[in-house]
């Protein structure tokens, strides 16, 4: 693209729907790593569910990228590659698999709140509006209960 | 991006790079519009408590507006650092402005953990180019 091009309207939203894919995807990679140095038992139990709905979701979103905007589809979605510097589990915040799903978590939850709350104003090309503000709340929601799910383990402990 | 926020984010850089007040005539030349854009768009600057404006001498941040300014620019700076960095996009600061007032701080704050900001940001975005100044040219 030539840097006097202005990205096309309905940009914006496949923009958007791209972080939510990376955050998808970035909860499943590091689950994953989580999920090689965790004993069988609850915490990893749930960890596995955790990492299986991230991959779920973030399947849900390509399916949208490819509706709203197939030029982005084509050849600029999160890539494996682009993710393998990102999952390291170094780092005092990612001590813990609970807290680093716990961010996770609550980020994807803000993450389709503001997009469900900034969707009116996006352009949505040739999507069906109604049924991407449904899947966005059906997101928003399936986060919470996540989050809850991991709190409620962390209470257990 | 909100044009409250466009305004914030320029008068912040202009305050560090000159220092307050901050004329009314280099607010339009940072934004690229008229002194009269400037003039309609102070008074609401003011009622909203974000900057004390005075007519003959220029236009300062309050502290509100000077927190508000650098949360805008914070965010914004990570998000033309996750476009550029770690999407790999061209066209770093017309992706990041997609972006701009879709992505807000507490999902920027997740990305941050992602990008590699200066210590000094947000002191050091360019208004005129509307970037950090650090990035690489396109």
């Amino acid at each position: 693209m030539a840097t006097h091009d202005r990205p096309p309207v309905h940009r914006r939203l496949a923009r958007a729907l791209q972080v939510g894919i990376f955050l998808e995807e970035l909860t499943v990679v590091r689950g994953e790593r989580q999920l090689e140095q965790l004993n069988a038992g609850p915490t990893a139990a749930l960890i596995s569910r955790m990492v299986d709905d991230a991959a779920d979701r973030r399947d849900r979103l390509v399916g949208w990228i490819e509706q709203v905007d197939p030029e982005i589809a084509a050849d600029q979605l999160v890539r494996p590659s682009m993710l393998k510097p990102y999952a390291s589990l170094e780092g005092p915040s990612f001590e813990d698999p609970l807290d680093d799903q716990l961010y996770a978590g609550e980020t994807a939850y803000k993450f389709y709140a503001d997009l469900v709350d900034t969707l009116p104003a996006l352009d949505v090309g040739p999507a069906d509006r109604d049924a991407l503000i449904a899947s966005l709340l059906s997101l928003r929601e399936e986060t919470a209960a996540g989050v809850e799910a991991v709190t409620r383990r962390m209470g257990e402990r | 991006m909100t044009a409250v926020t466009r305004y914030l984010r320029a008068i912040y850089a202009i305050s560090q790079r000159e220092g307050a007040p901050v004329s009314t005539g280099a607010i339009a030349d940072a934004l690229e519009v008229t002194p009269a854009s400037v003039s309609e768009m102070l008074p609401k600057l003011a009622d909203a408590g974000l900057i004390d404006h005075q007519k003959y001498t220029g236009v300062t941040l309050t502290d509100p507006g000077i927190a508000a300014a650098g949360d805008a620019l914070e965010t914004y700076c990570i998000i033309e650092r996750f476009v550029g960095d770690v999407l790999a996009l061209d066209d770093i600061v017309d992706e990041a402005q997609q972006l701009d007032g879709v992505i807000h701080r507490g999902v920027a704050d997740r990305l941050d953990m992602l990008v590699d900001r200066r210590p000094e940001c947000p002191d050091c975005f360019d208004p005129v180019r509307d970037r950090c100044q650090y990035l690489a040219d396109d």
